[in-house]
């Protein structure tokens, strides 16, 4: 289904029109369920915590400024909401440890996944991402899925902009590293 | 140099594509949209709600009204002859009755002392239950503005 812009439907919203909020809630609902799935692990949890905060979002659509995108305040809500009812920390992000990280080999792995069926890469990327992190996972989701840019990424989480730069070139890595655990791994298996 | 990292971005970029991200309940939109109009029909109830109290303020303000009339208004000598004489011996002997049984109340109660510490913890409880409900109200409504 194509869609219109996000802000055609608040403006709809806005003016009373209740049912433009199901093409909002349509548009968005799987990022927004990534999103808290990615912090709580939890089909069921997940499923809940995207639901009350197109609720909150809905209640409180009209102090939405419109300066910033929709999805982006959207996502916000899900994830204030995701790490409150976890009752986690807001910046619980992986400290990597820098020997790890540089023994690896970028084409190495690029190598190895090119050579590999496009079921077998699924299994490889599936590994490496479940051992990231929730908040890691996170951002690699938002940043390279739904290709939020550093500033959007920074608004939904509240990392500053060069933090998410930071902490988005050490995931790479981290992920090559997985990557690369996951083929040894497999050939060990062998 | 930066086009090998933007090759090396777009190999990252297709292969999460790739992942597994599991998706949403199939009725995951009608849930919300039903809660959504149970809200709004909420919202009725409570704007109703508001209206009928208007009315029953209304029918106080009148009441008031009414009785003060009534009271004003209404021929009251038939009770002067109670209330011109009182008498002075029942009420001497009715008074100190109720003295002693707020004395015996009272007495109840003697071993009961505040010490000062115990009024600075009921004043600090009492303080945080209020700013704990003004930063609440505060961080509800700044917190989805931007």
């Amino acid at each position: 289904m194509k869609y219109r812009k996000d802000i055609y439907y608040v403006e709809k919203v806005l003016q009373g029109d209740t049912s433009a909020f199901a093409h909002l809630i349509n548009k968005h609902k799987e990022m927004a369920f990534i999103i808290a799935n990615k912090i709580v692990r939890n089909k069921e949890d997940a499923e809940e915590i995207a639901q009350d905060s197109f609720l909150k979002a809905y209640q409180a659509i009209e102090k939405f400024k419109k300066e910033a995108k929709f999805s982006t305040w959207l996502y916000r809500i899900v994830y204030n909401t995701a790490i409150s009812k976890t009752r986690k920390k807001k910046f619980e992000f992986s400290a990597i440890e820098d020997q790890i990280i540089n023994n690896y080999s970028i084409d190495e792995v690029v190598e190895n996944v090119n050579h590999l069926s496009d079921e077998e890469q699924k299994l490889h990327i599936d590994n490496a991402i479940e051992k990231l992190p929730e908040n890691d996972s996170l951002l690699i989701n938002l940043f390279y899925l739904n290709e939020s840019s550093i500033d959007e990424i920074s608004q939904i989480t509240g990392l500053t902009n060069s933090n998410v730069k930071v902490k988005l070139h050490r995931i790479r890595k981290k992920l090559y590293v997985e990557l690369q655990n996951s083929f040894q791994t497999e050939l060990n298996v062998v | 140099m930066e086009k090998d990292i933007n090759n090396r971005d777009n190999f990252l970029k297709n292969l999460i594509r790739k992942s597994t991200n599991e998706k949403p309940s199939l009725d995951f939109t009608e849930k919300i949209m039903q809660k959504i109009e149970t809200g709004i029909e909420t919202e009725n109830i409570e704007e109703f709600e508001k209206s009928y109290q208007k009315w029953w303020w209304l029918l106080v303000v009148i009441s008031t009204v009414t009785l003060f009339s009534f009271l004003i208004m209404f021929d009251w000598s038939f009770l002067n002859f109670q209330i011109e004489k009182p008498n002075l011996d029942q009420i001497n002997t009715i008074i100190p009755g109720i003295q002693k049984i707020f004395q015996s109340v009272m007495g109840l109660f003697s071993d009961l002392k505040f010490s000062s510490i115990s009024i600075i913890i009921l004043g600090t409880i009492i303080m945080l239950v209020f700013i704990d409900k003004f930063i609440k109200r505060y961080s509800a409504d700044k917190k989805y503005v931007f």
